[in-house]
C-alpha cells in the first residue's frame, strides 16, 4: 500500500491495472490487488463476520434518528471517519455467537454534555419505570433545558433500538416516567440528553428493566 | 491444460488448430482439443442426462424468477446454480421418467432468512390469497427485504412470479389464478430478496394446490 501526494491524483478511486485507488477521509492511497484471496472460514472469522452482520442489523435502526446524530457528533470530536464507523467500532464487540447479545455493553451517546451524578431507574408501577437524577450546577456541559432521550430494545425484536416518544422531560425535572404498555420481559433502556438544540449529546447510561 | 499470463493476449479466446483458448474469470486458459471421446451409455448416466434435461427445461421456464431467485449471476451462472442446487431434488426411475421432490425444489440461493408467508385459494378457487407476517428485524431478516411469491406448474414448465410486500409489512395479496392453470396441479413458494438485490433466502414451499 502507497499513499498517493501527487495533487493531480489526489481524490482519485477506481481499479487500473492491478492497482486500486482509494480515498480515506483526505488522503488518497493505492494498492496492489490480491494475487490469491484467503477465506480462513475459522470459528474466530466467522464469529467477527457474524458480529459484523449484527451490528449492521442494529445500525439499520438506527439510522433516521437522534441517535445517529449522536454517533455523529461523537465521531467529529473524536475524529472518526463517520457515526456509522464509529458505532460499528463501539458495538461490534457486544455481539457473540448466535442471538446472544450483551446489551451492557451497547453505546450509543455522544461526548459534548456531561450525565448527570446518580441516575437511576425504578418500576413505578405496571407497564411504567421512573427515571431519577440529580441536580448540579448549569454550566455549558449541563443546561437546565437538556432534553431527555430514551431508547429501548424491546424483547419481541432484540436487533431494533426504538425511540420512545411521549418522554417529556428536561435536565431540570430531576425525573422522567416511561411508559411501555402491553410491554413483558426484559426491557434495555438508553437514556441520555440532548442540547436543547439537538446538536450536542451527552454519553448514555443502560437500564435493563424487568416489566 | 494451461494456465498463461500474457500482456499481449489477455483477452484472446477461440480454437486455433488442435488448441482452445478461454477465460474463466480473469484467468486466461489453455487446453488442447479432445481428440476422441467415450459417450457412456450406462444406465446411471442416462437418469443423470434425463435430469438433466428436465432443469434445464425448468430453468427456462423460471427465467424471470431465477433473475431475483439468484442475484448477481449471469443468465448462464443462473441457470447452472438452479441446476447443480436442484440436482438432489430430482429423481429418475428406471423408465426414464424424472420425478421431482417439489417441497424442496431450489428457486433461489442466499443468506437471508426465509418469509413467513402462507397462501389460500378464495372460496371459488379462482384467486389465491397470499398472507405474509411481519418479521422482527434480525442479521439476514431486514424490514426492506422484497417478499416475492412463485407458481410453479411443473406439467407445463411455467411458472408466474408475484411480487409481494416487504418483509416487515403484515399484508395480504390476492391474485387471479391465470386460466392456464384450470385443472391442474401447482406448488407456490416464496422468497425474499435484500433491498439492494444482492442476497436472496432460501426457497419457502408454500403448498399445492390445484386451479
Amino acid at each position: 500500500m502507497a499513499i498517493v501526494e501527487s495533487p493531480l491524483l489526489k481524490g482519485i478511486s477506481g481499479r487500473v491495472g492491478n492497482h486500486v485507488f482509494y480515498t480515506v477521509g483526505d488522503k488518497t492511497y493505492v494498492r496492489s490487488l490480491p494475487e490469491k484471496v484467503g477465506n480462513p472460514r475459522s470459528p474466530a472469522q466467522s464469529l467477527q463476520r457474524w458480529r459484523q452482520v449484527c451490528v449492521q442489523t442494529l445500525f439499520r435502526s438506527v439510522k433516521g434518528t437522534l441517535l445517529l446524530a449522536a454517533a455523529n457528533e461523537a465521531a467529529a470530536q473524536l475524529k472518526v471517519r463517520s457515526g456509522y464507523h464509529l458505532f460499528l467500532s463501539r458495538n461490534i464487540n457486544a455481539f457473540g455467537e448466535g442471538d446472544n447479545v450483551d446489551y451492557g455493553r451497547l453505546c450509543f451517546g455522544g461526548v459534548r454534555l456531561q450525565l448527570p451524578a446518580h441516575f437511576a431507574c425504578e418500576a413505578a408501577g405496571e407497564g411504567c419505570v421512573r427515571l431519577t437524577w440529580e441536580a448540579e450546577v448549569a454550566m455549558t456541559t449541563a443546561a437546565p433545558d437538556d432534553r431527555l432521550l430514551v431508547a429501548a430494545v424491546l424483547p419481541e425484536e432484540p436487533y431494533r433500538l426504538v425511540m420512545l416518544e411521549g418522554v417529556e422531560a428536561q435536565r431540570s425535572g430531576l425525573q422522567a416516567d416511561v411508559r411501555l404498555p402491553g410491554v413483558r420481559g426484559e426491557v434495555h433502556l438508553y437514556c441520555l440528553f440532548t442540547s436543547a438544540s439537538g446538536e450536542a449529546f451527552s454519553p448514555d447510561v443502560h437500564f435493563c428493566v424487568n416489566l | 491444460m494451461a494456465i498463461f499470463k500474457s500482456t499481449l493476449f489477455s483477452s484472446i479466446r477461440g480454437t486455433l488448430g488442435n488448441v482452445t483458448v478461454y477465460r474463466l474469470g480473469a484467468t486466461n486458459i489453455m487446453r488442447s482439443n479432445v481428440r476422441d471421446f467415450r459417450d457412456a451409455q450406462t444406465p446411471a448416466q442416462l437418469k443423470h442426462r434425463a435430469k438433466w434435461r428436465m432443469l434445464m427445461y425448468f430453468s427456462s421456464g423460471l427465467k424471470k424468477v431465477l433473475e431475483q431467485g439468484f442475484p448477481g449471476l449471469s443468465a448462464r451462472e443462473r441457470a447452472n446454480s438452479f441446476v447443480s442446487a436442484n440436482m438432489p431434488v430430482a429423481d429418475c426411475t428406471d423408465e426414464g421418467q424424472v420425478v421431482f421432490d417439489y417441497p424442496h425444489l431450489c428457486l433461489s440461493s442466499g443468506e437471508l432468512a426465509a418469509p413467513d408467508v402462507t397462501a389460500s385459494l378464495s372460496g371459488v378457487g379462482d384467486t389465491l390469497v397470499f398472507s405474509q407476517r411481519r418479521q422482527p428485524l434480525k442479521p439476514r431478516m431486514y424490514d426492506d427485504d422484497a417478499l416475492y411469491g412463485v407458481i410453479w406448474m411443473g406439467e407445463k414448465f411455467y411458472g408466474w412470479m408475484i411480487p409481494l410486500h416487504l418483509r416487515g409489512e403484515t399484508a395480504e395479496l390476492h391474485f387471479p389464478l391465470p386460466k392456464e392453470l384450470k385443472g391442474h396441479t401447482f406448488h407456490v413458494y416464496a422468497f425474499a430478496v435484500n433491498a439492494r438485490n444482492t442476497q436472496a433466502s432460501q426457497t419457502l414451499w408454500v403448498g399445492e394446490f390445484r386451479g
